[in-house]
């Protein structure tokens, strides 16, 4: 009896310590030089990686594409207790290792620096509801709130736009019928599992089956994301039970996504809480944020979830990877009362960038198992539904680059060039794409009167419902912002009568510099020097 | 920090009395997660915890057979983590316990002496249900953890206030009738009769863990009786 104890206690003690790791941690070693090895762009790259690469500006290839030195990985490999990913970027091989084996590769006088990987178990977000009720509302709310309509009656659909899926796992979009467009045209023109390693992505997590579908899929003749003829790269970068490895699969795909010609990348991925510090999101700190910053200078647009820690009071912001100055952190909009979706993660970073950059509709009918759809809940599929703007506004610019696509998604957002930390410049809005320079009425004005501005709202104040779908209801929206356009306070206000705002002017802080209004499409910016 | 604190304090000041507007979203005060004390690898946490387990094989009750599979516990709890150097920290910690633990009649036995009324026992049944405190030490020995509790070893002590105990007795009568008989908070029922155990109405013992995160191996030993001990192992989660 004694013996069967002991077997349950050890096979328990074996399990926990298989899933951590108990004596050996993870590190990217970092090498000091490529030196003597060729590459020639022409045979690694897809040729649209080629022609996306001239459409930015970029040259063919650089340092960062050429493979790391064999021989530097196989001196590691032969050190450490498991080897991983070999990145070309970071010239960095991933690995376990034990305090003993680590103190000998470090000697190794090709080795750069040794970065330790966080080690956690996290569960991949997925927040699921299947209130049958509210499904053709919802499939509107998430396509009209950036007038993705006027994308469709102009026959734009994201054509000839690569976008790469980083997520969880995809099962079931080999054959739900959401995806019968793509799957007929053969658009699903790469898959890898980085997670096991192989081709076969359609099992595990289903979070990718419904991100993937706010992206381009169609259920019984809806729209669940607007880039319908984009052509797909679908890679798995998370298991549900994550062992260490996430993010270094993160970084993997991406440089898998660069090789075969993406456009987008479209990750609804994020590592913070419960792994790092919340002034670690400063972009520049964690890998993976600086994986997608390098990614965005290959010239990729990379769109990433802003998290679903907004209502969590232990972290509140950003997660990795939507920290990164190129990486556009989409937030949540709550589509039953336009204003942001409580658990959507706030701005800014730690360091104070503009975060999240833009929103979208945090609640979203999306393809399910069972050759169903389902109404989901999270940034993880706003971001999505940004991505599939991405590859329209893309095929509609012609010849746009990567970051002058970040800008044009941002100064189409419905608040620009109101912005604040909940959500962003707001929805990017279609018809902005088309026009430019839309002609923005004056929906309120400001009178100077006894030390104090009280702002009226004009009686035509519906006039720039054309160019803007998303009217955040009858909100108006305010700021104060320092020197360096740092927002020391902000709110979103319910307007109930002509005057909603007045503000005292002797009240404020002096190191209130600015005070911005947005009140349906219209900002006035007042200098308060 | 005064800058931040007095702007902090003008904006919820112009918020209460400037404003004669309805706000349906405000700038969330950054304090509590942004350069705080308060995190799993910071200054002060209190997180919640869940185990469950197997009790280890004891020898309690004489010429009876320890029931491994029907012998569980479980704890539900917080702890608080005060975070004294980068390596050690102080524990703290309150929880609801639960012990169950199961004799069965070993083969060879035929009669047992207690409780005299019944002549033949062939199952008893503890269980034990108290509210725990425990105080430790915490050794944090992963260098790298980030905001994570890491890998770390707690050793403590622990003092217990049983809230609800109750021993039953299965087997049959001198007519080999079927018998059961209830004790419930035995602590406070006084049996001559036979070689009866003695219950406590308070306790104290010894805990370990090592964990992993959010995963935890713990084993508590704690006094069952007055002269018996239980080791009490158990999976931990950390949330």
């Amino acid at each position: 009896m004694k013996n069967q104890y002991i077997t349950a206690i050890l096979l328990t003690a074996s399990l926990l310590l298989g899933v951590n790791g108990f004596c050996q941690s993870a590190f990217w070693v970092f090498f000091t030089d490529k030196e003597g090895v060729t590459f020639e762009p022409r045979a690694y790259f897809h040729a649209a990686a080629i022609e996306r690469r001239i459409m930015n500006g970029l040259p063919e290839c650089d340092s960062s594409d050429y493979p790391v030195r064999e021989d530097y990985v196989a001196q590691v490999s032969e050190m450490a207790s498991e080897t991983g990913y070999a990145s070309r970027w970071f010239n960095a091989l991933y690995i376990h290792a034990t305090p003993e084996q680590l103190s000998q590769i470090q000697k190794l006088p090709f080795v750069n620096e040794i970065m330790p990987v966080y080690s956690t178990l996290q569960l991949a977000e997925s927040n699921v509801s299947d209130s049958l009720q509210y499904f053709n509302k919802t499939h509107f709310q998430q396509i009209n709130l950036m007038g993705g309509e006027d994308f469709m009656n102009r026959g734009i659909d994201g054509s000839g736009i690569r976008v790469a899926v980083f997520d969880a796992g995809f099962p079931q979009v080999d054959v739900h019928s959401a995806f019968n467009h793509i799957r007929e045209s053969n658009r699903i023109a790469e898959t890898f599992n980085f997670a096991k390693p192989k081709k076969d992505v359609y099992r595990s997590n289903s979070h990718g089956l419904s991100t993937l579908s706010n992206i381009g899929g169609i259920f019984n003749g809806q729209t669940l994301g607007l880039a319908t003829g984009a052509t797909f790269l679908l890679a798995v970068t998370e298991i549900n039970i994550e062992i260490l490895k996430e993010e270094h699969w993160w970084i993997a795909a991406a440089e898998w996504a660069d090789k075969h010609g993406a456009h987008i990348i479209n990750s609804s991925l994020g590592y913070g809480v419960d792994r790092y510090f919340p002034e670690e999101m400063d972009g520049k700190t964690t890998l993976i944020t600086r994986g997608a910053n390098k990614a965005a200078g290959k010239g990729i647009l990379v769109v990433n979830s802003a998290g679903n820690e907004g209502d969590d009071k232990r972290w509140r912001i950003i997660g990795a990877p939507a920290d990164g100055d190129s990486v556009l952190a989409v937030g949540g909009i709550n589509p039953d009362n336009n204003n942001k979706i409580d658990f959507a993660s706030f701005g800014p970073t730690p360091d104070g960038r503009k975060k999240p950059n833009v929103s979208a509709s945090g609640k979203t009918m999306a393809a399910k198992k069972g050759d169903v759809v389902g109404i989901n809940y999270g940034t993880s599929f706003s971001a999505p539904l940004v991505a599939g703007f991405a590859a329209c506004a893309m095929q509609y610019l012609q010849g746009i680059t990567a970051m002058e696509l970040f800008a044009e998604i941002e100064q189409s957002a419905s608040l620009y060039p109101y912005f604040d930390y909940g959500t962003g410049y707001g929805i990017p809005q279609a018809a902005r794409i088309f026009e430019r320079n839309p002609i923005i009425e004056e929906t309120f004005e400001v009178l100077k009167k006894d030390g104090t501005l009280q702002f009226s709202i004009l009686p035509t104040a519906t006039k720039n419902q054309r160019t803007n779908r998303f009217l955040g209801e009858e909100y108006l929206y305010y700021h104060l912002a320092d020197d360096a356009d740092r927002l020391l306070h902000y709110e979103v206000l319910g307007v109930y009568s002509s005057t909603p705002l007045t503000i005292d002017i002797s009240e404020l802080s002096s190191a209130a510099k600015t005070l911005r209004v947005h009140y349906k499409g219209y900002t006035k910016t007042i200098s308060l020097r | 920090m005064k800058t931040s604190f007095f702007t902090t304090a003008t904006f919820v000041l112009l918020s209460f009395f400037s404003f004669a507007q309805e706000p349906v979203l405000i700038k969330p005060d950054t304090s509590n997660y942004l350069g705080g004390s308060f995190g799993p690898n910071k200054k002060h946490y209190v997180h919640s915890k869940f185990s469950f387990g197997i009790n280890a094989p004891v020898d309690l009750i004489p010429d009876m057979r320890y029931s491994p599979f029907r012998s569980w516990n479980i704890q539900v709890g917080s702890i608080y983590k005060y975070k004294v150097s980068k390596y050690f920290g102080l524990i703290a910690e309150l929880a609801l316990s639960s012990e169950n633990m199961v004799f069965n009649q070993d083969d060879e036995i035929s009669f047992s002496p207690y409780p005299t009324v019944i002549g033949e026992i062939e199952r008893v049944k503890w269980f034990r249900t108290s509210l725990d405190l425990q105080l430790g030490v915490r050794i944090n020995y992963q260098k790298n953890r980030g905001n994570t509790l890491g890998n770390f070893v707690d050793l403590g002590v622990l003092g217990g206030l049983p809230l609800n105990t109750r021993w039953e007795y299965t087997g049959v009568d001198a007519n080999n009738t079927d018998m059961e008989i209830v004790l419930q908070r035995p602590e406070f029922v006084s049996l001559s009769a036979g070689e009866m155990p003695t219950a406590l109405s308070y306790y104290y013992g010894a805990y370990t863990r090592v964990g992993f995160n959010k995963l935890a191996i713990v084993v508590r030993a704690v006094q069952y009786t007055e002269n018996r001990w239980v080791l009490l192992p158990g999976i931990e989660f950390e949330f």
